[in-house]
């Protein structure tokens, strides 16, 4: 079994594993977050010209992708301050951007469902 | 419960196959080598190497996946299936890495080192940032 952490050590503290595979973990479902949403961006753009309007198609497909970048871009800085965060028992930093993802692949969803309904 | 072998084949041939059951043998069997014990009941390194796994083979699968659909596609150039190829590099030396991976955290755990690997993260890092760019390219071109 693993130490517990002790609290407010200054110079930083080896935390408890279990806190630092948890971590690794969330780090890694980031990235797969944002595998998915690229794949999804990729099959929306790569969907026949004739299942949705062009223009459509694109916009959803970048937004998925933005979304991707987004979570790709952020998950390693994150990791590594939430693992500075655990070594110095201070609060981890909040999910800003998780509200985002979940709108945003809402808004996608919604727009897709809108665009299948009315057949273009 | 000497040898592992034997023992590790009666067991099994009674439908016990429980992983505590298993680490226990192991861990009596093999003497230095303690790392295939459960070192605690939330099976952490268990999860861990999975999520590893997970993600390197979803790294690999749209490496190729996208990669394919980027050749197939007309009118995208050549050139936007390298960043899928070096993601699906990443996944599949992520993928090869897991065993050694999975020891070194086992080690660690049981010997009470500190648990901070950073380069296996960075090539995860690495071959998503590679996908994402890919992807990118791709939707802005189609």
């Amino acid at each position: 079994m693993g130490t517990p952490t002790e609290p407010a050590g200054d110079r930083g503290k080896e935390p408890d594993p279990r806190f630092t595979l948890a971590n690794e973990r969330t780090f890694l479902t980031w990235l797969s977050t944002s595998l998915a949403l690229s794949a999804g961006g990729v099959a929306m753009a790569a969907v026949s010209p004739d299942v949705f309007v062009p223009w459509m198609r694109t916009l959803l497909a970048v937004v998925l992708v933005s979304l991707s970048a987004l979570a790709a871009a952020m998950a390693y800085p994150r990791w590594r301050r939430v693992q500075h965060a655990l070594r110095h028992a201070a609060p981890l930093p909040p999910p800003a951007l998780a509200p985002l993802f979940g709108y945003g692949v809402a808004a996608v969803a919604l727009l897709a469902l809108v665009l299948i309904l009315t057949g273009r | 419960m000497t040898s592992w072998d034997g023992a590790g084949r009666g067991v099994a041939g009674r439908g016990d196959r429980s992983t505590v059951g298993r680490a226990e043998r192991r861990g009596r069997g093999a003497a230095g080598r303690g790392t295939a014990e459960l070192w605690d009941e939330g099976l952490q390194s268990e999860r861990t190497r999975l999520a590893w796994v997970r993600t390197a083979t979803m790294l690999a699968a749209s490496g190729l996946g996208a990669g394919g659909v980027a050749l197939r596609t007309s009118g995208v150039h050549l050139l936007v299936a390298v960043p899928f190829a070096l993601a699906a590099l990443c996944g599949a030396l992520l993928l090869a890495r897991t065993g050694v991976r999975y020891h070194r955290v086992q080690d660690a755990l049981h010997g009470g080192r500190p648990l901070d690997e950073r380069a296996d993260a960075l090539l995860a890092w690495l071959g998503t940032l590679s996908a994402v760019t890919g992807s990118l390219a791709f939707v802005v071109l189609r």
